[in-house]
């Protein structure tokens, strides 16, 4: 063994086979770049150059692309919080926080770093795990894949920032959403409304880039200036490897449970990265910071979503049993070559199994070198002015969700996901949750439904894998309670330093109207989901109708919530406002006051003074400034006022959005960009004029030239059809 | 320019529990330069360490006062105090510190700028920040200054010489009012939640908040420097709302991160010792940490707060506040007074201070030679926007851009549009020549390949390797571009295909069971008939059907009359799945089916646990699911589909010629060769979905000579000993068929009938419950 390792390794001496290495590097960090393109896209483009190619350099360039297409997406991620893939949006929550304090490079060091400890780790383990993937894989039957898929979305409801009923009802909503086309057991149409294009399921790019892209740009495309805190240029490489070596238990531990994840063909990776997200927290002594920007929450997950490509291409070997489209991809090129993959490929091929060790290894180290070095330039996005990015990404992140269907309507579901993706980021929602739920909710169901329809009754329950993926689901859950119960004993809500009133400069409008009408809205979708699965046949509605009774009922917990969060407290800005109506009148009243009644009892009656408060508010800079007055915001929508809210902005922002998709539906979108992208960044971002045309023409030459260098259509206007 | 090093004397005090560099303005103003950049210059800031500098790198010792002796009546001493940034290249003026308030008096003295007294000197200093004149007191009792260190406060280990502070008519010295939005409480709206806090202004603007709005509610005084933590940044967002009500900032972001000060107040803890007896328990925040003593002028604040009814402070006394309070600080408890002299609030406490050093600091900044020019430095900010020291007025940020007039955006914006659409218009045509196919050659064409299924898959693989090869048998060797229009299984792409592809030759559509079957089911999804598509070439594939030995089957004939039936694993019904189904259909096997499985592979490996029984392979992942098993004897192969021969007799695959076919398997079973309409729909499906898997299609209407191209092209191809070499295994064994008797094949095996058809809805309907719409 340690022959062919050894001659595997000497082959990669070889400068061609290098090369090739490289370009693959090369090529997976650009299509990782570009959010929606991702693994897929180096498919795509990759998969036509190997035909032809001797297997050694075909490899080394697949493996190339393959091993650092999970370190480049981080970057998308952490900088503008749009995750171009499910895995990524684990490290968004702690790496665009870090960013957001203007510690965008502290959080790609780390996560570059451990990006690259994890390929090389999962190498190593690809080598290692070879003898014990087929026992691994055969103790893992469709009540465990059913359990990892929940243990998947309730991780991430539990562990993201915030309220952990929201946290459920967004993956609750999230699992809905994905349950949208047809059923994985009776091939029905489920909440297709008779369209074929919703037949197939929302596409994963539009539903990532539409919850996190969108939201994002429409929730800062007020900014016009760059962040105001302050880039961190303080420190060197040194110290970031330092830190980062602080972290290495993180490292391994993600490492491993990203491979492990990875061996379990279907569900693995995704529902992997939470589980190393997970555990991180789990063991964590100090929780507090986890969601603000804690290094152990970009380490652990980071370094498990590259393992899992490692792991991933066990059963893509051993079994021929691809866990995504990359390996799927690795697979179609091995049969091209006669590789059959299969346990046999240990005996028949150990000098190409080793290659693809070697290479997995190498490219992981190189892409991570790669991306180490261009920290600095990227990190200074940051300052950029938030406006004048959106303009590009809007462009961008449209034509990333346009590649995987090629169809208009993705980028309509898209932006409406925008919308919600906004509703639910300002009400204090996790979108992560969201996201999962979406991804999983297919292996989700398909898992239960085999579990349901191959075992007797529960006995699926007492598997011993089983019980040990129910005693980590339901442990914590205790554990909280207890804890829940001792805090309010004791009066000491230290535990739970989110508390639900916690402001959050993230979520302007919790515990406003917008929130309890978020609650509101989840509720009617909930119920509207039960009429509409009413119809589907037995096997089709089971899962969709349990999903949407308990979404019902979190739903209803959480309005029950709102309301009662609206209850106890007085409605904002009424209080400031009939003081400053009428200052002294007030002032003795409110003092003579016994001491709860000043606050406590203003709310029943904040409906009334509402309408004063909002003329004050007008008259009095000092009370108009906060933009995220909330009780006034839903009424500001329709009424101008003095300075545009956030609120305002957002909504403008998408109807921006919505104008662009007008233009593109009508004119292309080549000539769409032209007009949308200066008249944004004039209008909108009020960049210098200069930067509006170069900027504009520079898109311009790249959406010509880009298709004939990638694998990349433009979306065609009703003009272009006409012309033709 | 040249590197000149001045001087600046100074003396290093302590005063309270904050430690500051006390200088002369005079000696300051010689320096000829902005004070805020002498004063950063000298405290080695920014840097959060301030190694270059004698700042202390924490905020209580990063702190300067500048003295000037008054001329004006009344005062003797004029004091400004500075908060010098430690990583922030920032000097804040904002508000007075009363700890450093402490150190005036004594300078004072020792300059000889007051007169002492026998027994107590009294020195009228006045603060420039907020205007606020401080009663000073010190002991003279010989009436020399000789100060003696004979007093400990909290938060200092060592005793210093005792300083009365008495603050004259605190009230409202910064925004006019004591209470500066009126009420005792406000409700702040602090993210959308509200937060109860008394904005007051005495001594220097306070935000105060209860112990339990701060998130500290039953916490022992001792855990609260800790446990505030988590809740600072919240807390610093209060402190800003704050700013915001008291009218000192425009925008909570543009508050001054010293001014106004938060504190947190809470009933005194009923347990705590009776040395740490007190009214009153305060933690203060100071640049947004917790701060372990009291600042002197928070203290003024907080007695007042005391005394004024409803405030957070007087809530938390529990008992109407007398003229002393006793206020616990993390650092100890201190005394505080409150009194009316000569008809004037004054409101004291009393301090310590100590001469720590006197210096001459070298002030290290490159000067201009002659003096007069500005900013010598380009990372020292413009001190314009920092230095609004009289009145606090925190918009220092950059102003938004201006908006661009109507004109500039019409000009740009129609430029580009022009552009844009002229690209559109005319670009297609130039990039895009029409098509030549029928001149005998492809030469400056591409095949554009349509594949309606995802990237990566066995049909994807299959399709992209025959395109690249099959260009190059084409006369002109035309480009390859293949495009994935994934979607609706497969539906999707056939139909825009069907609706909208170019009939010249140049446009190929991949077809595959998936999308084959829909088609054969007639369902209403299904735009694209291959009726009327043409087709160019066609790849087959087989496959075998086996089963779990250990659910006691050994060979065909114990699919039949079993006591328990055998578990398939599907895919969906309506898939390639189907063909299988209608097998055991005709054999009568006794099965069950579970559907929803993602794939072949998952189903292998499924059976490999024991959850399902039986399942079938297709020849080209044979070797890697199924080979290795059957030779361990864990699975039984039963059966090989089979293939159609040229007269549609079903007859041994070449690829498994010891395996029986399942019409051989019927007769095993039954004793008679198979017949009738199961037979029929079996034999359909088998040509469908097997013999004629895989096919490349052109629309129907491309030119004649351009079809005959392509077909002669492929057929070629087809047999080339070399093509066959490198394509053995993607074909898996099955030739592709080009040749000129394709078509009527073709058209033969793709001719579904009726009855057929009509067997087939009846069978997803009847065993498995699935209607085709």
């Amino acid at each position: 063994m340690l022959d062919s390792a050894m001659a595997a390794l000497a082959s990669l001496a070889d400068p061609a086979l290098l090369v090739m290495l490289l370009i693959g590097v090369i090529a997976g960090l650009v299509m990782g770049l570009i959010p929606g393109l991702g693994g897929t896209g180096a498919v795509a483009i990759l998969l036509p150059v190997t035909f032809g190619m001797e297997p050694a350099p075909a490899l080394a360039l697949l493996i190339g692309a393959l091993a650092v297409v999970h370190t480049s997406d981080t970057v998308s991620a952490v900088l503008l919080g749009a995750p171009g893939s499910a895995s990524a949006s684990v490290t968004m929550l702690d790496g665009y926080s870090m960013a957001r304090q203007g510690q965008a490079k502290r959080a790609l060091s780390l996560a570059f770093l451990s990006s690259m400890a994890g390929g090389v780790i999962g190498a190593i383990g690809l080598t290692l795990a070879i003898p014990l993937a087929r026992p691994l894989v055969l103790s893992f039957a469709s009540p465990e894949l059913f359990m990892l898929t929940v243990l998947g979305v309730a991780l991430a409801a539990v562990l993201s920032r915030g309220n952990v009923v929201k946290g459920l009802v967004a993956g609750m909503l999230g699992l809905l959403l994905g349950m949208v086309g047809t059923s994985p057991t009776t091939a029905e149409e489920r909440f297709t409304f008779g369209s074929l294009f919703l037949g197939d399921g929302l596409s994963l790019v539009a539903v990532a880039l539409g919850i996190f892209g969108l939201a994002e740009i429409a929730s800062r495309a007020s900014q016009r200036k760059g962040e105001e805190a302050p880039i961190t240029v303080t420190g060197g490489w040194g110290s970031g490897i330092r830190e980062w070596l602080t972290h290495w238990t993180q490292v391994i531990r993600g490492a491993l449970i990203g491979i492990w994840a990875g061996v379990l063909p279907g569900v693995g990776a995704t529902a992997g990265t939470w589980l190393a997200y997970g555990q991180a927290v789990a063991t964590a002594k100090d929780k507090r910071k986890f969601g603000k920007g804690d290094p152990r929450g970009i380490v652990g997950p980071e370094s498990a979503n590259n393992s899992v490509e490692a792991g991933d291409l066990i059963p893509t070997l051993l079994f021929g049993i691809p866990g995504g489209v990359p390996s799927a991809m690795l697979l179609g090129m091995l049969l091209t070559y006669g590789i059959q993959p299969g346990p046999s490929i240990i005996n028949d091929h150990l000098d190409l199994m080793y290659l693809i060790v070697w290479s997995f290894a190498i490219a992981s180290v190189l892409g991570a070198l790669f991306c180490f070095l261009t920290v600095r330039p990227l990190a200074s996005l940051t300052k950029v002015p938030f406006a004048v990015l959106a303009a590009g990404l809007v462009a961008i992140m449209l034509l990333g969700s346009f590649q995987e269907g090629g169809q208009l309507g993705d980028l309509w579901v898209m932006l409406l996901l925008g919308v919600a993706g906004w509703v639910l980021k300002s009400t204090g929602f996790p979108r992560a949750p969201f996201l999962i739920g979406f991804v999983l909710a297919i292996p989700l169901e398909r898992y239960y439904f085999l579990t349901d329809s191959l075992y007797n009754g529960l006995d699926w329950m007492l598997r011993p894998g089983t019980l040990v993926f129910i005693a980590i689901l339901v442990l914590p859950i205790l554990w909280n309670i207890f804890k829940w119960f001792r805090a309010r004993r004791r009066l000491d809500r230290d535990d739970d330093p989110r508390l639900e009133a916690a402001g959050d400069s993230e979520a302007p409008l919790q515990n406003s109207a917008w929130s309890l009408g978020a609650a509101a809205a989840a509720l009617a979708v909930f119920a509207l989901s039960l009429v509409f699965s009413a119809g589907f046949s037995p096997e089709a509605k089971l899962v969709p109708q349990l999903i949407g009774w308990f979404g019902l009922i979190l739903a209803a917990a959480l309005v029950v919530q709102e309301v009662r969060v609206r209850r106890r407290r007085p409605a904002p800005g009424a209080a400031p406002a009939s003081a400053a109506t009428v200052p002294l009148a007030v002032a003795p009243a409110g003092g003579a006051a016994v001491p709860p009644a000043v606050g406590g009892d203003a709310g029943p009656a904040g409906t009334g003074p509402r309408s004063t408060a909002k003329h004050a508010a007008t008259g009095t800079v000092s009370l108009a400034a906060p933009a995220t007055d909330s009780a006034s915001a839903p009424v500001a929508v329709e009424e101008p006022s003095q300075e545009p809210s956030d609120t305002r902005f957002a909504f403008k922002t998408f109807a921006w959005m919505a104008g662009f998709l007008v233009l593109t539906a009508a004119i292309g979108y080549l000539a769409a960009v032209t007009i949308f992208v200066p008249a944004f960044l004039l209008v909108v971002a009020r960049a210098r004029t200069k930067t509006a045309i170069i900027y504009t023409a520079v898109l311009y030459v790249v959406l010509l030239v880009l298709p004939t260098l990638l694998p990349i259509e433009l979306p065609q206007g009703w003009l272009g059809q006409f012309v033709s | 320019m040249n590197n000149t090093t001045l001087t600046v004397p100074t003396v290093w005090m302590r005063g309270g529990t904050s430690k500051c560099w006390v200088f002369e303005r005079g000696d300051l103003d010689a320096t000829g330069l902005p004070i805020d950049d002498v004063l950063l210059r000298l405290y080695g800031s920014p840097d959060p360490r301030q190694v270059d500098g004698v700042g202390g790198a924490t905020s209580t010792t990063s702190k300067a006062v500048i003295l000037s002796k008054s001329s004006e009546p009344g005062v003797d001493v004029e004091y400004t105090f500075a908060q010098v940034g430690i990583d922030e290249n920032k000097v804040d003026w904002g508000s007075n510190c009363g700890n450093c308030s402490a150190v005036v008096a004594p300078f004072a003295l020792e300059k000889g700028w007051v007169q002492p007294q026998r027994g107590e000197t009294l020195v009228r200093a006045r603060n420039t920040n907020t205007g606020q004149m401080i009663l000073q007191r010190v002991s003279t009792p010989d009436g020399q200054w000789d100060p003696q260190l004979d007093t400990t406060i909290p938060g200092v280990p060592f005793p210093g010489t005792a300083v009365g502070l008495g603050f004259v008519d605190p009230a409202g010295r910064t925004t006019g009012r004591l209470l500066p939005t009126g009420n005792a409480v406000d409700a702040l709206p602090v993210g959308g939640a509200e937060v109860q806090a008394t904005l007051l202004d005495a001594g220097a603007p306070l935000v105060i908040v209860s112990a339990e709005t701060a998130g500290l509610g039953g916490v022992p005084f001792e855990g609260w420097s800790l446990e505030v933590l988590p809740e600072l940044e919240r807390l610093d967002a209060v402190r800003r709302a704050g700013a915001v009500a008291m009218g000192l900032a425009v925008t909570p972001e543009g508050a001054e991160r010293a001014i106004p000060k938060l504190a947190i107040a809470g009933p005194a803890d009923p347990s705590s010792a009776a040395s740490e007896r007190a009214d009153v328990q305060i933690m203060m925040l100071s640049m947004g940490n917790p701060h372990p003593a009291l600042a002197i002028t928070g203290s003024v604040g907080l007695t007042i707060a005391a005394g004024t009814a409803g405030t957070v402070v007087q809530r938390a006394l529990g008992a109407p506040a007398g003229e002393d309070l006793q206020i616990r600080t993390p650092a100890g408890t201190i005394s505080t007074w409150r009194r009316s002299i000569d008809g004037s609030d004054v409101v004291g406490s009393t301090r310590t201070a100590r001469v720590l050093a006197r210096a001459s600091l070298p002030l290290a900044l490159p000067v201009p030679g002659t003096g007069a020019a500005p900013m010598p430095q380009e990372d020292l900010v413009p001190t314009a926007p920092f230095r609004a020291s009289e009145e606090p007025s925190p918009l220092a940020a950059l102003a938004e851009p201006a908006r661009h007039s109507r004109r500039t955006v019409l000009t740009a914006v129609g430029l580009f549009a022009a552009l844009g659409l002229g690209t559109t218009i005319f670009g297609g045509s130039l990039l895009n020549p029409a098509a030549t196919t029928e001149d005998g050659d492809f030469a400056g064409e591409t095949i554009q390949m349509v594949i309606p299924l995802a990237e990566g898959g066995g049909t994807d693989t299959w399709a992209r390797f025959i395109g690249s090869e099959m260009v190059h048998y084409i006369p002109g060797t035309p480009g390859f571009a293949p495009t994935n229009e994934a979607g609706g299984e497969g539906i999707t792409g056939s139909n825009h295909f069907a609706t909208s592809a170019r009939a010249n030759g140049t446009e190929v559509l991949v077809s595959t069971a998936s999308t084959v079957v829909p088609w054969v089911l007639g369902r209403d999804a299904v735009k694209y008939s291959f009726e009327d598509l043409t087709p160019v070439l066609v790849n087959g594939t087989g496959g075998v059907i086996y089963a779990r030995t250990a659910a006691g089957v050994g060979d065909v004939t114990d699919l039949v009359e079993r006591d328990k039936p055998l578990v398939f694993g599907g895919i969906s019904a309506t898939g390639l799945d189907l063909t299988t189904l209608v097998a055991f259909d005709l054999l009568g096997a006794d099965t069950t089916a579970t559907f929803g499985f993602e794939g072949r592979g998952p189903v292998n490996l499924a059976l490999q646990r024991g959850e399902v029984d039986i399942d079938y392979t297709t020849t080209s992942s044979y070797a890697s699911a199924v080979e290795g098993i059957a030779k361990e004897g864990k699975a039984t192969v039963l059966m090989s589909f089979g293939q159609l021969d040229a007269g549609g007799n079903v007859v041994r695959d070449p690829n498994f010629p010891d395996v029986p076919t399942v019409a051989e398997a019927y007769e095993k079973i039954h004793g008679q060769a198979p017949s009738g309409e199961k037979f029929e729909a079996y034999k359909t499906l088998l040509g469908l979905t097997y013999t004629y898997q895989k096919g490349l299609w052109v629309p129907q209407g491309t030119p004649e000579k351009a079809v005959a191209l392509l077909r002669d092209s492929a057929h070629a191809m087809s047999e080339d000993q070399a093509f066959n070499g490198r394509a053995d295994k993607i074909l898996g064994g099955y030739p592709i068929s080009a040749d000129e008797t394709l078509p009527e094949r073709v058209a033969e095996a793709y001719t579904v009938s009726d009855s057929t058809k009509h067997y087939v809805q009846r069978l997803l309907h009847d065993t498995y419950g699935i209607t085709v719409e």
